[in-house]
C-alpha cells in the first residue's frame, strides 16, 4: 500500500516536471513579453481604437496557457489597459487585425507561413516577436533564444526601425543584435 | 614698561596689533564657518551624487534585470569602478537575491538586502534609504521598471572624499590666515602713522612747551578735525589760560613791589635821619634798635627790587643801554656799599687787576647791580677769611672774578643757583629773595655776557662775570 503510494507519487512527480519546467519556460517568456512593452516605444494615435488598450497578439497555437492571461490581469501599462487577442493560424483575412496589435507573438505553428505574415505585417508598427530560428534574420524583430538554461534575446533593430517603433537601448543591451541587409 | 604688554605699547603698535587682529579674527571666523558649512552641507551633496549614481545604475540595470541579463548587469556595476569612493554595488533581483555585484576591496557582499534604516538621512532624491555611519554611506535604491519593482540596487561609500575635503580647506585657511597675516602686518605698519604721526608731533611740540622756561607764549600747530587736532586745540586753549593767570601773576607782582618801593624807601630814609640824629639825641638802645631797623630795611628795600627786575624779566620789558665802560669803575661803584660791612663782618678784601686798564661794552648800572649782587652772596657766605675779587680778561671777553673762602656748594645746589626756583628752597634764608642770581645772570646775558660759578664745599666759591670788551668800532661810534 505504502510502496504502491510512493510509486504512484513518484510517478505524478516525474510526469509533472517537465509540465513545469515548460511552464516555468513560458512563465517567463510571458513575463518578457509583457515587459517589451516597457522599453519599446509606439508612434503615436496607435491607442485609438480598443478603448486605448495595449493590444498582445498571439497567432497561431499557443504556448502561453493562462499564464499570459494571469499575468496581465488587472495590470496596466503606462495607463493602459492589456488586451490579449488570439488568432488562429494565419490568413490573409486577419490582416486588418494582425496590423492593429502592439505586440505580436508569432507562434512556431506558423514557421512555414512566416514570410506571409510579415508581408501582410509590412509598415505597420506591430513588435514581433517569436521562437522561430533566425526570426530576426527573417525580417521579425525578438527573437527568444535559448543559451543553455538561460532565455535570451536576438533582435533586428532595423526592422523594428522600419515599423517606426523605437527599442530601448537598455534592452538592445541585454539582447544579440541582428544586422540585416 | 614692558614692550609686549598691550597697554604699555606705542600707539603705532596698538594700531597695527588691533589691525592684524580684527583681520584675522574676521577672516578665521569666515574659513570656521565656511568650513562648518561644508562639514554639514558635504554629506547631503555626497549622497545626492550617490543617489544620482544608484538612479542612473538602477534605471540602465532594468532591461538586465527584466530580461535576466546577468553580464550585462555585470558590466554596468563594473562601471563603478570609476568612482574611487564606491566601495561595494550589489544589485539585488525582485526576490531580494543577488543578481550582480562589484566590490572595489575585499567588503563582504550582503547575500540579501540590507535592512533599511529607521530614519534616512536627508539629501537622496526619491524614496532612497540612506544610512550613515562607521564613516560610510549605505544607500538602498529601489529600482521600477514602470509601477512594478525590477529590483533592488545597494550602494556602500567611503567618506573619504570628505575627510580630504576638510582637510583641504583646513589648509587653505591656515595658508589665508598666514597671508593674511603679513598683508594686514604690512598695510597696518604703512597706514598707522596716519594717526601716529599727527600725533607724535602734538606730543612732541607739548613736551618742547613743558621742557621749554615755561614759555607760555607758544601754541600748537592745529592740523585737521580729528582727536588729535582736538587735543591740540585743548591744550592751547589751556595753555592760554595758564597764561592769563601766569600774565596776572607779574602783573600783581609788579604793581605790588611799585607800590611797596616808595613807603619802604621813605621809612628808610627817616630811619636815615634818625640815626644821623636830625631828631635829637638817640641813646644807646635806640640807636642800637634804629640800627636794626636800617638793616631790615635796606634788605627789605631789595627784595622788592629783586621782586620788580625779576618781574620785569619775565613779562620781557628789561633791555640793555650798552656803553663803553670801565671795568675798574664797575668794581670801584660796586665795592663802596661793601666795604664797611666786610670790615664790621672781620673779612679781607683783595683787589686784583685794579692797574689793568679794561674797557668794556656794557649797560654800567646792571653789571654793577650784578656785582653787587656777587659780592652781597661772598661776604653773606663767608664768615672767615677774604673776598677777592678781580680784574681780567678771556679773549675777547672781560672777565671780573669774585672769589670767597665762605661755605661752598655741591653740585646739586650749583646746578639750580640761576633759577627762580630756588627761592623756594631751604637756603632761601640765608640770601634773601634768592632773586639775585636769577636777575644777575639774566642782567648779564641780554648783554652777551654771562655769570659761571665754581665751588667746592666747605673751601669756598668763584662766581666769574664775563663781559664782552670794547672793540675799536664800538668805542668810536660811541
Amino acid at each position: 500500500m505504502n510502496k504502491l503510494r510512493r510509486f504512484i507519487f513518484f510517478l505524478v512527480l516525474a510526469t509533472a516536471l517537465p509540465v513545469f519546467g515548460q511552464i516555468s519556460e513560458y512563465a517567463v517568456k510571458a513575463a518578457y513579453l509583457f515587459n517589451f512593452v516597457k522599453f519599446v516605444s509606439w508612434p503615436d494615435k496607435v491607442y485609438d481604437d480598443d478603448k486605448g488598450a495595449v493590444v498582445m497578439g498571439i497567432l497561431g497555437d499557443d504556448p502561453f496557457g493562462d499564464t499570459l492571461d494571469d499575468m496581465v490581469k488587472g495590470k496596466t501599462l503606462e495607463g493602459h489597459p492589456v488586451l490579449i487577442r488570439r488568432f488562429e493560424s494565419f490568413d490573409e483575412g486577419q490582416a486588418e487585425l494582425l496590423r492593429k496589435c502592439h505586440v505580436l507573438f508569432i507562434c512556431y505553428s506558423e514557421k512555414d507561413r512566416l514570410p506571409g505574415i510579415l508581408r501582410v505585417l509590412k509598415g505597420a508598427p506591430v513588435l514581433t516577436v517569436s521562437e522561430i530560428e533566425k526570426f530576426p534574420l527573417l525580417g521579425g524583430m525578438i527573437l527568444f533564444d535559448q543559451e543553455g538554461q538561460r532565455i535570451t534575446l536576438a533582435i533586428n533593430p532595423k526592422a523594428a526601425e522600419r515599423a517606426q517603433l523605437t527599442i530601448s537601448s537598455k534592452l538592445l543591451q541585454v539582447a544579440k543584435i541582428f544586422k540585416s541587409e | 614698561m614692558n614692550p609686549f604688554k598691550f597697554k604699555d605699547m606705542p600707539l603705532r603698535k596698538k594700531i597695527t596689533v588691533i589691525t592684524v587682529i580684527t583681520t584675522l579674527i574676521s577672516l578665521l571666523t569666515a574659513c570656521l564657518i565656511f568650513i562648518l558649512n561644508e562639514r554639514f552641507s558635504f554629506p547631503k551633496v555626497m549622497i545626492r551624487n550617490l543617489s544620482n549614481l544608484a538612479q542612473i545604475v538602477g534605471d540602465n540595470s532594468t532591461a538586465a534585470l527584466t530580461f535576466n541579463d546577468r553580464k550585462t548587469a555585470q558590466g554596468l556595476l563594473d562601471s563603478l569602478k570609476a568612482n574611487p569612493h564606491i566601495l561595494l554595488g550589489v544589485l539585488y533581483n525582485s526576490q531580494g537575491e543577488i543578481f550582480a555585484a562589484y566590490r572595489s576591496g575585499n567588503e563582504d557582499v550582503p547575500a540579501y538586502v540590507p535592512r533599511r534604516p529607521a530614519q534616512t538621512e536627508a539629501g537622496g532624491t526619491g524614496a532612497d534609504s540612506v544610512h550613515i555611519g562607521g564613516g560610510k554611506v549605505q544607500l538602498i535604491h529601489d529600482i521600477f521598471l514602470g509601477t512594478e519593482q525590477a529590483g533592488i540596487l545597494y550602494l556602500e561609500s567611503d567618506m573619504e572624499e570628505m575627510q580630504a575635503r576638510l582637510v583641504n580647506y583646513s589648509m587653505v585657511t591656515v595658508f589665508v590666515g598666514l597671508l593674511a597675516f603679513f598683508i594686514s602686518l604690512l598695510v597696518a605698519s604703512r597706514l598707522q602713522h596716519y594717526v601716529t604721526e599727527p600725533l607724535r608731533q602734538v606730543v612732541d611740540r607739548m613736551k618742547d612747551i613743558a621742557r621749554g622756561e615755561g614759555d607760555l607764549t607758544k601754541r600748537l600747530e592745529v592740523v585737521g578735525k580729528d582727536e588729535i587736532g582736538e587735543v591740540a586745540e585743548a591744550f592751547n586753549a589751556f595753555v592760554g589760560k595758564l597764561q592769563t593767570v601766569a600774565d596776572m601773576k607779574l602783573d600783581l607782582i609788579s604793581v605790588v613791589s611799585h607800590q611797596l618801593k616808595t613807603p619802604v624807601a621813605e621809612i628808610n630814609g627817616f630811619i636815615e635821619n634818625m640815626l644821623e640824629g636830625l631828631t635829637g639825641e638817640l641813646n644807646a638802645r635806640q640807636k642800637r634798635y634804629l640800627g636794626e631797623m636800617r638793616l631790615i630795611g635796606r634788605e627789605n628795600y631789595r627784595l622788592i627790587g629783586d621782586l620788580l627786575s625779576a618781574s620785569k624779566i619775565d613779562r620781557g620789558v628789561v633791555s640793555a643801554d650798552l656803553k663803553p665802560v670801565s671795568a675798574r669803575d664797575v668794581v670801584t661803584l660796586a665795592i663802596r656799599d661793601y666795604e664797611q660791612i666786610m670790615v664790621e663782618k672781620g673779612l679781607g678784601l683783595h683787589l686784583e687787576g685794579m692797574e689793568e686798564n679794561i674797557k668794556l661794552y656794557a649797560d654800567r648800572d646792571k653789571v654793577v647791580e650784578a656785582l653787587r649782587n656777587l659780592i652781597n652772596n661772598a661776604i653773606k657766605c663767608t664768615d672767615k677769611g677774604t673776598v677777592t675779587i678781580r680784574i681780567g680778561t678771556e679773549g675777547d671777553q672781560g672777565v671780573i672774578e669774585v672769589k670767597d673762602t665762605g661755605i661752598g656748594m655741591d653740585d646739586d645746589t650749583m646746578g639750580r643757583l640761576f633759577t627762580k626756583n630756588r627761592v623756594l628752597g631751604k637756603e632761601a634764608h640765608r640770601s634773601g629773595a634768592g632773586l639775585g642770581l636769577y636777575i644777575s645772570k639774566h642782567f648779564m646775558k641780554i648783554q652777551k655776557g654771562d655769570i659761571t660759578v665754581t665751588s667746592e664745599v666747605g673751601k669756598g666759591s668763584c662766581f666769574k662775570l664775563v663781559v664782552p670788551k670794547l672793540k675799536e668800532q664800538e668805542g668810536t661810534a660811541a
